[in-house]
Order: structure tokens, then sequence, then C-alpha cells
């Protein structure tokens, strides 16, 4: 393809003319230097072996939590228990069915769940006065 | 670009990629004045123009890891002016809606000459940004198929249609007179009953 055809030359060389007035204000160099100089540096790149080990160091925590989270905790047994009167419970056609153990298991779970993920966090310091 | 132009770079560019901030800021002294002047031809505002030219320098610095000192510098720095000017129109897009100038600009007043600064400013108003810079760093710059390439981050065969369309595009909208070969009569026009 011949790249300049397209247009004849007088247009070519008027495209190429000086245009007026496209310099920068006074300062703008001065003004982009020194935010060059301010400015934070070129990101680093981690050296070799450090994203492995981090992605091995997550896949052995995400590994304990599941663990953790399907253990059933032993103080909500699944039992076939009469509820007991506080319990609630869902009635229908006459039969008295307690509402899920299972429930309050996976709920005791989500708290342990948040307890075990509150000790990770960084201690906030108690306000003062 | 002259060859030891593209040597200085270069050896700029490597020092910068060790940290030594003096040596980007020479890089930065050496390009921003082309950058500046396409971002201006593009947007026609001052003020946007040095704030997307800082912009791009930020963003070169902050990615100057990813430069391959053996590319020529300038298409690389264009390849960033004008991602960051695609991103500052979407963001006038997106944010100002009743600014009509952006999605529609307004037509074109006839061109009463054929000089540089008509004819970018038709470029500016009729061509999409792809094209116009690439019309812009052909003509302007200088720059061969392959590097206007790599400033746009496309082939060179489809750099070559979108320099082909920047060209016709902007062909049809000038006066005929001024794309007739010299010695040709004008066109005969039917007599409007």
């Amino acid at each position: 393809m011949k790249l300049d055809s397209d247009l004849p030359p007088s247009i070519r060389s008027a495209l190429r003319q000086p245009l007026p007035d496209t310099t920068p204000r006074p300062g703008f160099e001065s003004r982009l230097l020194a935010q060059l100089k301010d400015a934070p540096g070129p990101v680093r790149r981690l050296p070799l072996g450090v994203p492995a080990l981090a992605g091995a160091g997550a896949a052995v925590c995400a590994a304990a939590f599941h663990l953790f989270l399907s253990t059933p905790p032993p103080s909500a047994p699944v039992t076939n228990h009469p509820p007991r009167p506080d319990r609630p419970v869902l009635e229908l056609n006459n039969v008295t069915t307690p509402l899920r153990s299972e429930a309050a298991a996976v709920g005791q779970s989500a708290s342990r769940a948040g307890e075990f993920l509150l000790g990770f966090l960084p201690s906030v310091p108690e306000p003062q006065g | 670009m002259a060859p030891d132009s593209s040597a200085a770079d270069q050896a700029l560019a490597i020092a910068a990629q060790g940290g030594a901030r003096e040596a980007f800021g020479h890089l930065a002294s050496r390009h921003y004045r082309a950058v500046h002047a396409c971002l201006l031809t593009l947007l026609d505002n001052r003020s946007d123009a040095e704030d997307l030219t800082q912009e791009t320098f930020l963003r070169a610095f902050r990615k100057i890891r990813s430069y391959n000192p053996r590319q020529p510098f300038r298409p690389w720095i264009f390849s960033i002016a004008r991602r960051v000017a695609i991103a500052h129109w979407r963001r006038r897009r997106s944010t100002d809606p009743l600014d009509d100038s952006v999605a529609h600009p307004p037509a074109a007043a006839p061109p009463s000459g054929h000089d540089a600064v008509v004819l970018w400013s038709l470029a500016r108003r009729h061509l999409k940004p792809d094209e116009f810079t690439a019309l812009w760093l052909h003509y302007r710059e200088d720059l061969p198929v392959a590097d206007i390439a790599r400033a746009l981050r496309k082939t060179r065969n489809h750099t070559k249609v979108i320099l082909h369309r920047a060209r016709t595009r902007l062909r049809s909208h000038l006066e005929p007179e001024a794309w007739r070969p010299a010695g040709l009569p004008p066109p005969l026009t039917s007599p409007t009953p």
C-alpha cells in the first residue's frame, strides 16, 4: 500500500508545517520535573520465589480454615430429641419439628470463624480518656 | 528521530530503570514538547493538554521498568499518551453528559485555507483518536509504520489501514479544490432547472 498516495503533495506538506503556539506555558517543565522528583518510584517486581512462597502459605491457611469450618462443634450435636420449650419450632400439620439444629451449629461455626479471623487483625489501641 | 537521539534515549532509559530519577527527568525534557503538542492539538485545550502531559510522564515513570530500551522511546511514550487521552475522553463523557462537544464535535466550518492549523483542526474534529494519532505520528513525528504500530499497539497492517482511513476521511472534509490534481479543470456541474 502506497502510504501517501491518498493525499496530494500540497496537503501532505501542509500537515508537516509548524503549528504555532504548541509549546507549553512557562514553568510547565519545572512543574513536571518537580512532580517526577516527588513521585513514588517504579513498582519493583518481587524477587523470584516470593510469590510462590506467599501462594503456598495462603493455600495452607485456606485449607486449615476450611477444616476448621467443617468440623462440627461438640457443643451442638445433631440430635433427634424433642425440642426444648425455649427452642424455636416449626409447626406444620400438627407436627412439631425443631428448627434444624444444624443451623445453630452453623451459626456457632460462623461465630468461631469470626473470632478466628479477628485474631489476625492488628490490635487497635483503646481510645484515651 | 536520529540514531544519536535514540542511543541517548536508550542510555537514559536504562539509567532510569536502575532508579536514576535524574535520567528520567532528562528523558522527559527531551520528549515532553512533542507529547504536549500532540495532546494540545488533539484536545484543543491548553490546561487539559498540560495535565495529560504530566499524567503521561508520571505513568511512564512508574512503568519505566516495562519499557524495552532496544525499542525507540518516542512510540512508547506516545502509546501512554494515547491511553491517557482516551481515558480522559471517557471520563469527560461519563461526568459531563451534557457536553455534546465531546461525543458529537461541532460541524466544522468550511476550511478557509489549507495551512497546518486548519488541517489539524479538521483532523481533530473528524478523525477517531487512533486515526488522529497515526496521522500525527506519521506527518509530525516522521515515525515509520512499525513505530506508529507500537504506539497504537496494533499490527503494521492494521496501522496502515488506520492511516489510509485517516487520510481518506480528512480528504473528504477538505474543499475539492484542495486535493484536485493541479491542471485539472473543475468538475462540470449540471445546471439546476
